[in-house]
């Protein structure tokens, strides 16, 4: 969480500047709100990815039994 | 040095311009969990309201007749903890008595009340702040009930957004920490209105 929210918020890594200066910087990630937004969207990406695996597999085993 | 701010000013401002949940963030772990149902978030709301307004008014006496006369700096934090970990006991029984439904309901989380960083949170304010005892009182009668308000608004918000198109992986703590995350925004527009410190 905290590489994103520095990432966009500063445009640094550990300090070191990586992003380009014409970027504007997302306020939001600086201030704490951001933090619930970010592990929100990690929440929804992880799930949704195993909620897929598990349809997949279903259905995988589902036209085997057939 | 004692900051020279009205109780009753102090007391607004505990519950709305720096609400200690959606301004300071702390409290928020059964915060989140609590909230799933309204009844239980009212009692949890209250339970953590009379254990905030107590333990600041003993810590405040104990501060100013035990530690700064016998010079136990050292010895605050362990001194404060068990003061809120002797009053979460006597609530836990409390609570068991008079409403055995209740205590089924909040399960660990009320012992949890003891560890509820907001608790020791308001505690450790109020001597970093050097209020007077009036103030101590109602900033942490305030800020308890800045926390009661919080976990009802979003038990109340949970439950209407549980019949709602939420997308499949973020049902349940998803759609939560979003909540949450507006809510923290909307009180950000209070910020600066009145000074506490």
């Amino acid at each position: 969480i905290a590489f994103f929210r520095e990432l966009l918020g500063f445009g640094t890594i550990f300090g070191i500047p990586v992003l380009p200066k014409e970027f504007t910087s997302w306020t939001i990630m600086v201030m704490p709100p951001s933090a619930f937004f970010v592990l929100a969207i990690f929440i929804w990406i992880t799930r949704g990815m195993q909620m897929k695996s598990l349809t997949t597999k279903s259905a995988e085993q589902g036209t085997i039994k057939k | 040095m004692v900051p020279d701010i009205n109780p009753i000013v102090l007391f607004f401002a505990s519950i709305f311009t720096s609400n200690i949940l959606l301004t300071n963030f702390l409290g928020m772990c059964s915060f989140i969990s609590i909230s799933k149902d309204l009844k239980s978030s009212n009692g949890l709301g209250l339970a953590v309201t009379l254990v905030m307004t107590i333990t600041t008014a003993i810590n405040w006496i104990i501060e100013k007749y035990l530690i700064i006369p016998l010079g136990l700096g050292y010895l605050r934090y362990i001194i404060y903890i068990i003061i809120i970990a002797a009053v979460v006991q006597v609530l836990e029984m409390i609570i068991d008595r008079v409403s055995p439904n209740l205590y089924m309901v909040l399960g660990i989380f009320l012992p949890l009340i003891t560890v509820n960083c907001a608790i020791l949170g308001v505690a450790l304010f109020m001597q970093l702040r050097n209020y007077s005892f009036i103030q101590s009182v109602f900033f942490g009668l305030g800020s308890g009930l800045g926390w009661w308000l919080a976990i009802i608004l979003l038990a109340a918000i949970r439950k209407k957004t549980e019949n709602a198109p939420v997308p499949a992986p973020l049902k349940g703590v998803g759609i939560t920490l979003i909540t949450i995350g507006i809510m923290a925004m909307a009180f950000i527009g209070f910020a600066g209105m009145i000074k506490v410190q």
